[in-house]
């Protein structure tokens, strides 16, 4: 098939590339409710096609917010999950059954931490990356 | 025999510094109105809480905003803008947090506005070549 919505393919990369490296695994937006373990979350943030001539679609580019996200009390555990999440995603190239990424390139960081109405606080540690899918 | 008015130079510059302070200008005002048209609204709080500065200029508070972080430290030079969502809350809006998605609106918002910000500086180049010509 030539002509496919790419982001749900483009989330499905990221689960498989992403999934092992916390424990509490990898989940487009959010994670189940309830988990307290250091997990990784992505979306996307902002899209845009590359058309070239004749408007003939040469990929997809959007930005995604990639990130770990855990207890502050474990941000060691986090910051170890965010640096893989980077080395595993730059300048990553890949093809699966649906889609090829032409290219992935970190663009911004994103740090920030918020306080749960448990009086837990949660830590999130990542990046926004640049990745360009087109048909495989 | 002789040539005059053959180095515009001087016309040249002064449309450029003119059409550099036009560029950081509407650049910011871009960003303000490209991410405000984005942003989640349930008050509307953090939507009237996007502001820009320019040198000696700024609409941070302009529209009694509250949960407002400290503005940012002024730009340096003429040259530079800046555009911020001022809302302490925003990144958890834009980003999303443990128990909530994201709901981006800044970097649509961006992204939007260096489309509008092409276009102007295309208008530019024309521009000071009809003052080199004058």
């Amino acid at each position: 098939m030539t002509n496919i919505i790419e982001t749900p393919y483009v989330f499905e990369w990221l689960v498989s590339t992403l999934s092992d490296i916390a424990p509490g695994g990898a989940w487009e937006s959010l994670a189940p409710f309830g988990l307290e373990e250091t997990f990784i979350t992505f979306n996307k943030q902002a899209s845009g096609d590359e058309n070239g001539v004749a408007g003939t679609r040469l990929w997809n580019g959007g930005l995604y917010q990639v990130k770990a996200v855990g207890l502050t009390s474990k941000y060691a555990e986090i910051i170890t999950a965010a640096n893989e999440i980077d080395d595993r995603l730059t300048k990553a190239r890949a093809t699966t059954e649906h889609i090829i990424i032409v290219h992935c390139v970190r663009v911004d960081t994103v740090a920030y931490k918020e306080s749960a109405t448990s009086g837990q606080e949660w830590s999130h540690l990542g990046g926004i990356y640049n990745i360009a899918a087109q048909p495989a | 025999m002789s040539v005059s008015g053959f180095n515009h130079w001087d016309k040249i510059e002064k449309a450029l510094d003119e059409s550099a302070l036009g560029i950081v200008r509407e650049g910011a005002l871009y960003v303000v109105e490209e991410t405000r048209a984005r942003a989640a609204v349930k008050t509307g709080n953090m939507r009237i809480a996007i502001y820009r500065q320019s040198m000696g200029r700024s609409t941070y508070g302009r529209s009694k905003p509250v949960h407002l972080l400290p503005e940012i430290p002024p730009p340096a030079d003429k040259y530079t803008a800046h555009a911020a969502a001022g809302a302490d809350y925003s990144i958890y809006v834009n980003n999303g947090t443990r128990f909530m998605r994201a709901q981006p609106f800044w970097e649509p918002g961006v992204a939007a506005a260096a489309v509008r910000f092409q276009k102007y500086m295309n208008g530019i180049v024309k521009f000071i070549e009809e003052a080199a010509r004058k």
